[in-house]
């Protein structure tokens, strides 16, 4: 029960464990009848925010694009009936085990992290930053070569982006 | 006339040190198409200011190399990591990365190598076949056609939905509605903008691309802790059997190349909707189609083919008309004025030998980016085995610095990164990221199109009818939408039971 594996390779199994990350890896589970329910509602709730959206608009901007009104209706109608197959399907009930959603959570972290620190420290500063911390927090590495990692690819993307494609860089809130 | 032009065309690349351009611009392209982000587009950009002292021949083969090196060095990263470097490659994903996750990366790369070069090839020679006559063709296509040729487009989204038609199609609703984020390309209103100015020029397609693919997929694999290769495990001599796997469906190149020259000399249809018309004509006419989705390599040669044939279509309505037929062709075509070369009847009379030398030149290139790509194939492939805890951080802080790289624009940062949530969800819930991303790219042109059509038939529905090619791209999505519900129907007797089972099309 809602232990049904997405297909992420059927290669041959050529070299087995040993390595730590083995040890480490999961497979996804498919997300339960109530989930998928759950996903159908917000997305039909953003479509209907959308539309509500538009009440707000001149004449000619809600009605001159029609195609816009056309597609926003027969999103609304394929949602109502994904929703109403998604009800009806005999699914798991259980949804996914807490070590997927946990995972999920702290991956969701990380990014959120990313993007705070090139918010606050600019995306220099900010990605290797981010980078520096990934790497220490999962253990990717001895110390010495986080260090290196970090610095190599510090000076590799500071000499593509702004020296060879003389990018400037945005700074953050504090730097 | 032509017969001299080209010789004089052609025989310029042969003079030093104009091979030396061909293989500095071809390597620049190549760079460029790995990082995502940075499209033909941008390298073309960042080349023009060293051409400005050049001889105008030799600025052309160093911007034509470059151009033709981008679309196969977008396709590694397709494959390798499920993150297309150009948007051209978005269709490569589907079987590339699956191929990938079997071991076979190699394979995969030399089908790509191969099927990039026979179809820029076939299109650079239709080109040139058709120079005589290239303005009356590109003529032929106004606003009407291209509506019909991109609401052909969008059909494709129900043929990429198989297995789970409905979510496919909400998927491709919602692109299409993010599409219409920003200013409406005809009444200039702007819809869906929140108060904030960011979403005045819409949902930018290349941030939006990074996010739902590569962002996604770290994701997924940090969630799992799987490298990309199963156990590390890469199959030996994968490239040349991948070309020899190429060789095996002449008839599947010969067809998706036809599809991309034609598309690609529709002006502002371009090469995504190309590799993606080609991946779903292959699948439609397979008579197994149960390995589709799994790394089939079919399914490889079909885009490939397709996205690297564009460029030869492309060139035309650029150089016969002045109407660039892709973002690329576009600045190509602002580097030709900046050289005293302009499009139309001069550039197809007096300046016919540059012409001929911008098609050697893409030629050349893409068969040196090919002969790379062999070349390269297993230390490419090894990228499949590294260790996720590495390459999830790096893929991460590279794409971001792409997505910020086309526009400077901090905004594209946290668009890409949300879209990469929104991929990640796409993936879980079985609501294919390829339908939504057709659907954002095509929004726009079918919007753009369709009013601009009515306002020439005076708001007369008709004229989509009253012209031939119109008409028949008419009559070609009826039929492929028949096509797709009589399948459908036949295979699931009429049931829907479909949904249930939605493991093949997750990309």
């Amino acid at each position: 029960m809602g232990t049904e594996k997405q297909h992420v390779t059927d290669a041959p199994p050529a070299r087995s464990g040993g390595d730590d990350d083995t040890r480490n890896q999961i497979e996804l589970n498919r997300p339960g009848a109530r989930s998928r329910g759950l996903a159908v509602l917000i997305l039909l709730a953003g479509t209907i925010a959308l539309a509500a959206h538009t009440r707000g608009y001149s004449d000619k901007a809600r009605d001159f694009p029609l195609l816009t009104l056309a597609v926003m209706g027969g999103l609304l109608v394929l949602q109502g009936i994904l929703l109403l197959f998604e009800l009806r399907r005999q699914a798991p009930a259980a949804d996914r085990g807490p070590s997927t959603l946990g995972r999920e959570l702290k991956v969701a972290g990380w990014i959120g992290l990313l993007g705070v620190s090139v918010f606050l420290l600019g995306l220099m500063v900010g990605a290797v930053t981010f980078l520096a911390l990934y790497l220490a927090a999962n253990r990717a590495a001895r110390p010495v070569i986080i260090a290196l990692i970090v610095v190599l690819s510090a000076a590799g993307l500071y000499g593509l982006f702004v020296t060879m494609l003389q990018v400037r860089l945005p700074g953050g809130l504090l730097l | 006339m032509i017969i001299d032009a080209m010789f004089e065309g052609f025989g310029a690349l042969l003079t030093w040190p104009v091979p030396a351009y061909i293989l500095l611009g071809t390597v620049i392209g190549l760079a460029a198409g790995v990082v995502p982000g940075i499209s033909g587009s941008v390298a073309l950009a960042l080349i023009i200011p060293l051409t400005l002292t050049m001889d105008p021949t030799h600025a052309v083969a160093l911007l034509a190399a470059a151009l033709g090196g981008t679309t196969f060095g977008g396709a590694i990263t397709a494959v390798l990591l499920n993150t297309p470097g150009t948007p051209d490659n978005a269709a490569v994903c589907i079987e590339g990365y699956p191929m990938s996750q079997q071991g076979k990366a190699g394979e995969a790369l030399g089908i790509t190598a191969l099927c990039s070069a026979v179809g820029a090839v076939f299109g650079l020679a239709v080109f040139t076949f058709l120079t005589p006559v290239m303005r009356e063709v590109v003529a032929a296509f106004g606003p009407p056609e291209l509506f019909m040729v991109a609401l052909f487009g969008l059909t494709i989204i129900a043929s990429l939905s198989r297995g789970a038609m409905i979510a496919g199609l909400v998927a491709g609703a919602f692109g299409l509605m993010l599409s219409y984020v920003g200013q409406s390309g005809v009444a200039l209103d702007a819809r869906y903008l929140f108060g904030e100015v960011y979403f005045l020029s819409g949902i930018q397609l290349v941030p939006a691309i990074i996010g739902m693919f590569a962002i996604a997929e770290m994701i997924r694999l940090a969630v799992t802790g799987r490298r990309i290769s199963g156990g590390g495990y890469i199959e030996p001599g994968g490239a040349w059997r991948g070309v020899r796997i190429g060789l095996s469906h002449p008839w599947i190149m010969l067809r998706s190349s036809v599809i991309g020259f034609g598309i690609g000399a529709a002006p502002g249809v371009g090469g995504t909707v190309a590799s993606f018309v080609a991946y779903s004509a292959t699948q439609q006419s397979a008579k197994d189609k149960s390995r589709f989705g799994k790394g089939d390599p079919r399914g490889l040669v079909a885009p490939t083919s397709a996205a690297d044939a564009v460029d030869g279509g492309a060139l035309m309505p650029t150089l016969a008309l002045g109407i660039p037929g892709s973002p690329s062709t576009a600045v190509l075509l602002g580097a030709l004025i900046l050289h005293g070369t302009f499009p139309g009847r001069q550039l197809f009379t007096e300046d016919l030998d540059i012409v001929f030398a911008l098609v050697g030149a893409l030629v050349l290139s893409n068969l040196l980016t090919s002969v790379i790509g062999v070349a390269t194939s297993r230390p490419l492939a090894r990228l499949t085995t590294v260790d996720v805890r590495v390459l999830v951080p790096l893929v991460l802080i590279v794409t971001v610095f792409g997505a910020y790289a086309v526009r400077n624009n901090v905004g594209d940062i946290f668009l890409a990164l949300a879209f990469g949530v929104i991929g990640y969800l796409m993936l879980r819930f079985d609501y294919g990221r390829i339908p939504a991303i057709i659907g954002l790219i095509l929004g726009g042109l079918v919007e753009r199109s369709f009013h601009t059509s009515l306002q020439i038939g005076g708001g007369s529905p008709t004229i989509f009818l009253t012209r031939p090619i119109s008409l028949t791209f008419l009559v070609v999505t009826v039929l492929a939408v028949c096509l797709v519900i009589v399948r459908s129907m036949r295979s699931s007797g009429g049931a829907e039971p479909s949904e249930q089972d939605a493991t093949t099309h997750r990309s």
